[in-house]
């Protein structure tokens, strides 16, 4: 608890990181709220099209080109930018902490088999590897999450990796083996747990990534069609650019908010972890 | 024996891309063993996704185009063809398009390889401006504006820039294309002209490619900046009585820029996935768009074709951005 | 062991400080650095600056050379003439002139302090680019390849089209002097120039700034935590302790006597070379205690709180310098009887 309270104190020592820390607050907000405020399918047709921001204060911001609430798409796309991101990252930490914790530990071939397979998915450029996974397994949530975590861990993995390699050979693991404890156990047990700073920073910086590249695939038109997601509302938005541009900026100004409040965080969280840096 | 050894690839440039491309291998490899795994695991394969479209269900007929294209064979002699087919740089046929993948890919790969370039060139070149002056000017208001320029920039769903490219340049002012990669309606003009007339298209599209990167750039090199401003040679740099332009230049920037470098080296692979974004955004008629149609027309064996051809493009890429690294740090001997 | 102070010409110092005076801005406010210093040097004389680390040293180097960030380090009054020039009154413009011609400075960190990516020949260049414009190409060369003979560097021509890291620490900090001395200038400020190399090449070093002071006539300030370097290479010593001089004599006269109970320790630290013939080993003595923080100094004497023989005056007041023997000390034990002495 008082690791909490100190991780705290260092953090909030940085406006900008208190202020994402806020803006992100807000938004898990607005999508835990979003079935109580607008409870019904955001999908449905309430008003008339296409109602400019602010025309009609019951839709503050507009409808789109079938009468659907945008505000009403905005919060429970909150939902869906959240869970996809949040679910696909905790995959792609699963995958990376595996491969870099049994890399680093192991080293030999196992390392060299596992780091050929690593450069191979950072080879191929992410983005488009999301597309082809999602056009051929089709755009449901699970292949979208699948996706997502299939091309982001490989950071993760070479960070785990690296840490383990030097954590292994640090005195309080080397004693792990003195008094004789399962491989299992010192690597869940005593290192992973030493490297955790860097993957907690990580990953709030891999939920913003998730968000925006699962932003690019809906809009692109391969999300699932029975979620309604930001990248979504773009897209369909999109044909409607020339008349009323408030359908592709609003929900983009969405996907900025929760991104830039992540990034934020993980820049306020790396600070307070790593107090070596913060004096520059 | 100092000049023959630094600086300069080992052994001369072709022996470095030819020892570049035996490293590779193994991962290409790799990718072509993945590529194969998916198109297998893929709920039916393209003989099914086109008798769908079509409407007939033959048997008869799809049994004989699946042996035609070999889908009738076991599966590890399946995968043999497909290993050796593409070691002969055949990546197969899109029965779709009715014409080689290969070609398909290299007909669109110009204009990407164009637009990745100027992207590359212009992130670059802002993100150094900008994370430099940034970095001379710390906490200042300058200083405050660029971080917050550039924060914002990172934080921005790369098509979401290229649409309010558009309105902003192409809807409301009018001075720019929001699409395209010429003028189609202009008919009979000159190469120079004709030139010119891509410039203006490139320029939307080059630009919503670049800012992401310039963001990152920019936070990249203004902290590296303040980290190589704070060592030891920099300092001596100061006690010779060079002035702060000098030092600045000639011994901050240059040893800045080196983690510019391995960072676009990184970032070659998200580059190119961007450029597809950016691509279908604006109708460019690269690798992207044709992406994007393959996804359309559920054409799998084009999609395959384009995720390998990436790959090898980002190798080549990297092999670049490594030449480019050891010219600027002669410790480093590219290899 | 060099005999007592150089008998003077009676010519003018070739730096004379006066009240030197540096405060650093800190997140827990202003704190002073270097707190009224005075000290001369003179041609062909080394003056050694000796103290722990937090004294001050460094501080006052770089205060000379005007090196300290201006964001976070401002002169507080005092002045520091260099051939009647006060470096601390011109313009930076002025100083830059100054900075690597007539003023020069050498490092700690003879691994870090080169440039990694720029050849030894062109960081040799780069200071006569700078103050000796008239110099051509091959000119700039000629004269970098001798500076390189000058410190001793065998194949100076092979070494000119090397990189730094090719070449080992000692070698490095020949560079250093070399760059230092390209446009000879009349100061020399050495900063711990030794502490990072091992012993041998340590004293390769400082034979080679002995030999060049001899050629050249250099003043010297030699900044040092080590009193066996002190011992060899100085022809005075200054103390430093918390910011201000605590004690200052020719280096004969500090070993046989000193005066301050500061030094007194810092001499009980210094192993005795003597020690192996001279029957049983005596330990090694460390003084009590670390360096005050500078933004909490005691009201009296800024050693009172680690002196071994404090009274309780010494809590009270803070000793002014008072003139001992041919030097003086800070210290309330400093009887004026002993000066006369």
């Amino acid at each position: 608890m008082t690791g909490l309270l100190d991780l705290w104190r260092l953090f909030r020592r940085k406006r900008t990181a208190v202020l994402g820390l806020a803006i992100f607050l807000a938004i898990v907000a607005a999508a835990l709220l979003a079935p109580v405020l607008y409870p019904d399918d955001p999908a449905d047709m309430v008003a008339p099209p296409l109602l400019w921001p602010g025309e009609d204060m019951a839709y503050p911001l507009g409808t789109d080109t079938l009468g659907r609430d945008i505000a009403a798409g905005i919060m429970h796309g909150a939902r869906s930018a959240l869970m996809i991101g949040g679910i696909s990252t905790l995959v792609a930490l699963a995958i990376g902490i595996t491969v870099g914790a049994l890399s680093g530990y192991y080293g030999g071939w196992v390392n060299d088999v596992l780091m050929r397979v690593t450069e191979m998915f950072q080879t191929m450029p992410q983005f488009i590897l999301a597309v082809v996974l999602v056009a051929i397994f089709g755009p449901a949530l699970t292949s979208i999450i699948t996706a997502l975590a299939l091309v982001s861990w490989p950071p993760v993995a070479r960070l785990v990796r690296a840490e383990v390699m030097s954590l292994r050979e640090r005195e309080f693991v080397q004693s792990c083996y003195v008094i004789g404890m399962s491989e299992r156990g010192i690597i869940f047990g005593q290192i992973l747990p030493n490297c955790l700073t860097p993957i907690i920073v990580t990953a709030s910086i891999m939920v913003a990534s998730a968000i925006l590249t699962e932003a690019g695939l809906s809009f692109l038109g391969l999300g699932d069609p029975n979620v309604l997601t930001w990248g979504a509302m773009i897209g369909a938005g999109r044909e409607s650019l020339r008349s009323a541009w408030f359908l592709v900026a609003e929900p983009g100004l969405a996907i900025i908010l929760v991104v830039l409040s992540l990034n934020l965080v993980g820049e306020g969280l790396n600070d307070a972890l790593n107090p070596k840096l913060k004096l520059r | 024996m100092a000049k023959a050894k630094t600086g300069k690839p080992h052994g001369g440039l072709a022996t470095f891309f030819t020892r570049r491309l035996i490293q590779a291998v193994p991962v290409l490899l790799g990718i072509v063993l993945f590529s194969f795994v998916i198109l297998h695991l893929a709920p039916g394969d393209a003989i099914d996704v086109m008798a769908g479209e079509a409407g007939t269900g033959d048997a008869a007929y799809m049994a004989q185009l699946r042996e035609k294209y070999g889908l009738d064979q076991p599966l590890h002699i399946q995968l043999l063809r497909y290993g050796t087919q593409i070691a002969q740089l055949d990546l197969g046929y899109s029965i779709r398009n009715n014409a080689p993948v290969r070609d398909l890919i290299l007909q669109r790969v110009g204009p990407t390889l164009l637009l990745m370039g100027v992207s590359i060139v212009l992130s670059v070149a802002m993100g150094v401006l900008f994370g430099a002056v940034a970095a001379i000017r710390r906490n200042t208001l300058i200083d405050d504006l660029i971080s917050l320029v550039a924060l914002l920039a990172y934080a921005m769903p790369i098509f979401w820039i290229g649409l309010m490219f558009i309105i902003l340049f192409s809807v409301t002012l009018g001075v720019l294309p929001s699409g395209g990669f010429y003028d189609v309606v202009r008919q009979d003009v000159g190469p120079l002209a004709r030139g010119l007339d891509v410039g203006r298209h490139l320029v939307l599209p080059a630009l919503t490619l670049s800012l992401f990167y310039f963001a990152i750039y920019t936070r990249l090199m203004r902290a590296s900046m303040l980290e190589v401003m704070g060592l030891d040679y920099i300092r001596t740099a100061r006690a010779k009585g060079l002035g702060a332009a000098k030092v600045t230049i000639r011994h901050v920037v240059r040893n800045a820029l080196l983690p510019i470098v391995t960072m676009l080296g990184m970032q070659t692979a998200s580059l190119l996935g961007g450029a597809v974004v950016v691509e279908t955004v604006f109708n460019w008629p690269g690798l992207g768009r044709l992406t994007y149609d393959a996804v359309f027309q559920r054409d799998y064996s084009l999609l395959i074709g384009i995720l390998l051809m990436s790959s090898i493009l980002v190798i080549i890429i990297n092999m670049l951005v490594d030449l480019a690294y050891s010219w600027l740090d002669p410790r480093i001997v590219a290899r | 062991m060099t005999t007592g102070a150089l008998p003077h010409t009676g010519a003018p110092p070739v730096l004379a400080v006066r009240g030197l005076t540096t405060r650093l801005k800190t997140r827990a406010g202003e704190v002073t650095v270097v707190d009224g210093l005075d000290f001369t040097v003179h041609a062909g004389e080394t003056l050694a600056i000796v103290g722990e680390s937090g004294s001050g040293k460094s501080m006052t180097a770089l205060s000379l050379m005007r090196l300290l960030p201006e964001a976070v380090a401002f002169n507080a009054g005092g002045s520091a003439l260099l051939n009647g020039r006060d470096l601390l009154a011109v313009s930076e413009r002025e100083m830059r002139g100054l900075r690597g011609a007539d003023i020069s400075m050498i490092f700690q960190e003879p691994m870090t302090s080169l440039n990694p990516v720029m050849r030894i020949g062109r960081q040799l260049e780069e200071v006569f680019e700078e103050h000796k414009p008239e110099l051509s190409r091959a000119q700039r060369r000629a004269r970098a390849a001798d500076l390189l003979k000058l410190v001793r560097i065998p194949d100076p021509e092979r070494v000119l089209d090397e990189l730094p890291h090719r070449l080992s620490g000692g070698m490095r900090q020949r560079v250093m002097i070399a760059m230092a001395l390209a446009c000879d200038p009349k100061l020399l400020i050495a900063d711990e120039p030794t502490t990072a190399l091992d012993a041998t090449v340590q004293a390769q070093i400082l034979d080679l700034l002995r030999a060049l002071q001899a050629e050249l006539g250099l003043a010297i300030v030699l900044i040092t935590h080590n009193l066996g370097v002190v011992a060899e290479n100085a022809h005075r010593v200054l103390v430093m302790y918390a910011g201000r001089k605590v004690e200052e004599a020719p280096v004969a006269e500090l070993f046989a006597a000193p005066r301050h109970p500061y030094t007194r320790g810092l001499l009980r630290a210094l192993p005795n070379p003597d020690a192996a013939d001279a029957g049983p080993r005596v330990p090694l003595m460390e003084i009590p205690g670390i360096v005050p923080a500078l933004s909490a100094l005691p009201k009296g004497c800024a050693f009172g709180p680690r002196c071994p023989v404090a009274l309780p005056a010494c809590a009270e007041t803070r000793p002014e310098l008072r003139p001992v023997g041919r030097g003086s000390a800070a210290c309330l034990l400093v009887t004026p009887a002993e000066a006369l002495a």
